[in-house]
């Protein structure tokens, strides 16, 4: 199913420090007043540079910005999420959308954010480890994708929901994803955006990398460095058609959209600018405009050295002779660095100018640094100039770049902009890193003998020595040529073997120019939990004036990737799923969306890593303290007792449109007949969908994997959905899922995958061995058929459902 | 041998242990801590830190070994492993003197 209208916006809403309400934002924009100055809402007295873009409380409803996230107050709503509450509501608002007219089923959210669980995560770092029970609920409560399930349930969201968290570039590369959504007829509106908080953790983290400029910044202009900000910005995003039978003209739309990966340094862009230029290069090409039709152009823009000469090239290639005559500005020096919120606020900002046949200012422009725009707006309000087009870049930790083309004027807004026709998407390899090692993977599960098992207590609070399915020791410098693990930490290593082994499954040898026609699309559920220990240990340690800057380029969600992306030359399409549990799948769907409708990349490789951390072991022994004990009843899709094993890990397929010429690529190996995704209560829904873009029945599904975790719930929702779905025909289809074995983990939804693609390689299926036998379902893999066609599920009460259908090729 | 001169070069051969194991675990420099070469240049293309990591490994030299470095240090002080272990042993002796 594919619906090519123009994704349009409808509606917009923003909290920032210049204001609260677009009114008043814009107000802040017109009078060239910036947001950044000495009021923070933590001590900076241990600091060298004091400056931020803090909000205003006074122009927020009392008390929302010092809400602890209270974990003992279940409804209780961390302030990240609060503030981006307002602005999605006030979109909404303006939108005239109601849930009267449109479906909450057909309503999605797509929220990009860098740091949204960093609240929730610092207090639990900060509180007593003995509190086992808060620390439990805060560690909960810092999933990423708890914050946008937050928003979705405030604004009454049934639809799918994503959480993008690519650092800095987050909410640009959410427009992108919300977009996709709409073609992929997926929801009728997505409400999408960012946000992000200016906490000490983050101010700390810049400072001792020494980005932080002792004036407010002033981007393109000396002197150099950043300032944070913090806020929130969404917009309503419909497609085109839609709107016109509402009634309502379009504020703006999203006409073309493109990714890409520096490949260079965890925190620095490429300096040849060449990594931003492949992402600005690709959104016009999906634009189909041109450089010279592009009369704006809304900087990235941070302040700092590397970050404005590296824009500064970018645009000098993809613009040539014509880069003198293009206006440039950054609306950073208004609102700091919003992080998470930086590109769609900074996307609203000019939106708003725009349609006042006007564009925004850079502010505090003091002198020239010898290079830099030409044209640079450097001004105190608005410039009068009409631009038929502008571009926006965004730009991140982990080298992750997004670009989008924006049109305001309703003539240069087309009917349709999807110039691609959907193309077949089939899977070249797969891979997948867990407690069976690195190879062997089908034949373990075959077995289906638990591989957890009890080990060394890490922490003297535990009282037992927890049991969990760790991976074995990974030779990765052996697996991979060229690669030299030492330095990465686990989830790096984890997640660039199963990348690498995948590519070397499909055959696909990346190099040459096929380097930038090859992405990474990734899953993760929380944050990396090696590098996180060592950086809130040199917060303990040296406090946060002295906190470890290596360790704070590694805690961003996407850091693992972008090292991946560096090491196996990955420089295509990236995106980072912080779906939570749902993560690694919703990273493989988009992947096969993006494949199918877009031409800027040839193959994309999409999963999931996770790591069993020193405190999630220490969690897990609390809360189930029992769990994988010998004499227990299996854990998996009991219907009373729970004690799920967790496990770790990592899965990564290769996804390549059917038919395009991969040198060395061998044949694919499963092909993509279909997928959906829902919201939470709608898995029953997702694979409806799934089912239905197939074009097939549930009498054609020949195996199920599902990816419950051993809680009673879980495994409930994924039977009651099955059931909704195919009803008595249920217990003639085996269900497997590698938790049976391999333990639970945040990569499991990617990792069924990569099983079921091993089941339709030998076409058997899978059994679950141990599981206690339920009326409905079969654990015995005992179906008579060669299994052709798999179906792979994966639900979770915050992040939404999602099915995918996969077939033999 | 001169049982003072003994004593000195194995505080020397500590501080240099201790110095190869901030550059590994703190810095994440890709090297086994034998590998690491004392005169190779801690920064560009020798055991490739960057301005990122220059902060962090004065503060994490600080921390471990109690000293405080002069203000000048990241422009002076920094080459190579010898020369930062010489400053570690130098503001130890200051500081034991005083």
């Amino acid at each position: 199913m594919s619906r090519a209208a123009t994704a349009v916006i409808t509606g917009m809403g923003a909290v920032a420090s210049i204001g609260v309400g677009l009114d008043a934002f814009w107000r802040g924009i017109a009078a060239g007043k910036t947001g950044i100055g000495a009021s923070l809402r933590f001590s900076t007295e241990a600091y060298a540079v004091r400056l931020g873009a803090s909000l205003d409380p006074t122009a927020l409803p009392p008390g929302l910005l010092d809400s602890a996230p209270d974990p003992d107050h279940d409804h209780a709503i961390d302030p990240c999420a609060a503030i981006a509450i307002l602005a999605a509501r006030e979109a909404v608002e303006r939108s005239g959308i109601t849930a009267a007219a449109l479906r909450p089923d057909r309503l999605a959210i797509v929220m990009g954010t860098s740091a949204g669980g960093l609240h929730a995560r610092s207090a639990y770092e900060f509180t007593d480890p003995r509190d086992r029970g808060r620390r439990h609920r805060l560690l909960d409560r810092s999933g990423f994708h708890v914050q946008t399930a937050a928003v979705a349930d405030a604004l009454g969201l049934d639809g799918p929901r994503l959480t993008i968290s690519t650092a800095c570039a987050s909410s640009t590369h959410a427009l992108a994803h919300a977009r996709d959504l709409l073609r992929a007829d997926l929801a009728d509106a997505v409400i999408v955006g960012g946000v992000d908080l200016l906490i000490e953790e983050t101010f700390a983290g810049f400072h001792a990398m020494g980005a932080i400029s002792a004036a407010p910044c002033a981007p393109f202009s000396l002197p150099v460095g950043m300032s944070v900000g913090e806020g929130a910005g969404f917009v309503v995003l419909e497609r085109l058609d839609d709107t016109a039978r509402r009634g309502r003209e379009p504020l703006a739309a999203v006409l073309g959209a493109g990714s890409s990966s520096d490949g260079h340094h965890p925190t620095a862009p490429d300096p040849t600018g060449l990594g931003i230029a492949r992402a600005l290069r690709s959104a016009l090409d999906d634009a189909g405009v041109t450089p010279a039709e592009i009369g704006y152009f809304n900087a990235h823009g941070t302040g700092t050295e590397a970050n404005d000469l590296a824009e500064w090239r970018a645009l000098q290639r993809v613009f040539g002779v014509g880069v003198d005559a293009l206006p440039v500005s950054s609306t950073k020096s208004y609102l700091g660095h919003t992080l998470g919120a930086a590109g769609i606020l900074e996307i609203i900002a000019t939106v708003l100018a725009m349609r006042r046949g006007l564009l925004p200012p850079t502010l505090g422009f003091t002198a020239s640094r010898g290079h830099g725009p030409i044209d640079l707006i450097a001004a105190v309000a608005p410039r009068p100039a009409v631009a038929r087009y502008a571009l926006k870049s965004s730009s991140a930790f982990g080298g992750a770049n997004a670009a989008v083309v924006l049109a305001v004027d309703a003539r240069e807004i087309p009917a349709i902009t999807a110039s691609i026709r959907a193309s077949d998407v089939v899977i070249l390899g797969a891979s997948a890193i867990a407690a069976h090692g690195f190879e062997g993977l089908d034949a373990a599960l075959r077995r289906g003998a638990p591989l957890w098992k009890s080990i060394a207590a890490t922490d003297a609070l535990v009282p037992l020595p927890p049991v969990a399915a760790r991976v074995p020791e990974l030779p990765l410098a052996r697996l991979v040529r060229g690669v030299d693990p030492r330095g990465m930490d686990t989830i790096t290593r984890f997640l660039t073997a199963a990348a690498a082994l995948a590519l070397a499954d499909a055959g696909l040898v990346v190099r040459g120019p096929l380097r930038d026609r090859v992405g990474l699309y990734a899953g993760a559920g929380r944050l990396p939990w090696d590098s996180a220990d060592a950086f809130w240990d040199s917060i303990r340690a040296r406090g946060f004036g002295r906190l470890s800057a290596p360790a704070f380029s590694r805690i961003v969600m996407n850091a693992a990737a972008g090292a991946a992306a560096r090491t196996l030359s990955l420089l295509g399409p990236t995106s980072l799923f912080a779906g939570g549990p749902l993560g690694g799948l919703q990273a493989i769907l988009a992947a096969a969306d993006r494949l199918a409708h877009h031409a800027d990349a040839d193959a994309l490789v999409a999963g999931a890593a996770d790591e069993l951390g020193r405190g999630m072991l220490a969690d897990h022994a609390f809360s189930h303290p029992d769990a994988g004990r010998e004499g227990l009843p299996f854990p998996l899709y009991g219907a009373d007792h729970q004690a799920p094993v967790r496990g770790e890990g990592a899965a990564c397929v290769v996804l390549a449109r059917a038919g395009s010429p991969l040198g060395g690529a061998k044949r694919p190996v499963a092909r993509v007949a279909g997928s959906g995704l829902s919201g939470p209560r709608g898995l029953a829904t997702a694979i409806r969908i799934a089912l239905q873009s197939a074009e097939i029945s549930p009498g054609d599904v020949d195996a199920i994997h599902g990816s419950a975790d051993g809680l009673v719930a879980s495994g409930r929702a994924e039977i009651d959905a099955l059931r909704a779905v195919f009803g008595d025909a249920l217990r003639a289809i085996p269900l497997a899922n590698p938790a049976s074995v391999l333990g639970a983990c945040d990569s499991l939804s990617a990792l069924t995958t990569v099983a079921a693609i091993e089941v339709l390689r030998s076409g058997r299926a899978h059994p679950i061995v141990g599981a206690t036998p339920h009326p409905d379902l079969d654990f015995t893999a005992s179906t008579p058929r060669p299994v052709r066609t798999v179906l792979i599920i994966a639900a979770d009460p915050a992040a939404g459902s999602a099915a995918l259908v996969l077939t033999a090729p | 041998m001169n049982p003072a001169l003994h004593a000195r070069i194995a505080r020397r051969k500590e501080v240099i242990a201790r110095v190869k194991k901030i550059l590994v675990e703190s810095l994440y420099v890709p090297l086994p801590p034998d590998a690491i070469d004392l005169d190779v240049a801690l920064f560009g293309s020798g055991l490739g830190l960057d301005s990122v990591d220059a902060l962090e490994l004065v503060v994490a030299t600080e921390s471990t070994f109690g000293v405080t470095f002069p203000e000048d240090v990241l422009r002076h002080g920094l080459r190579t492993v010898n020369s930062l272990v010489d400053l570690v042993v130098a503001l130890q002796d200051e500081k034991a003197a005083a």
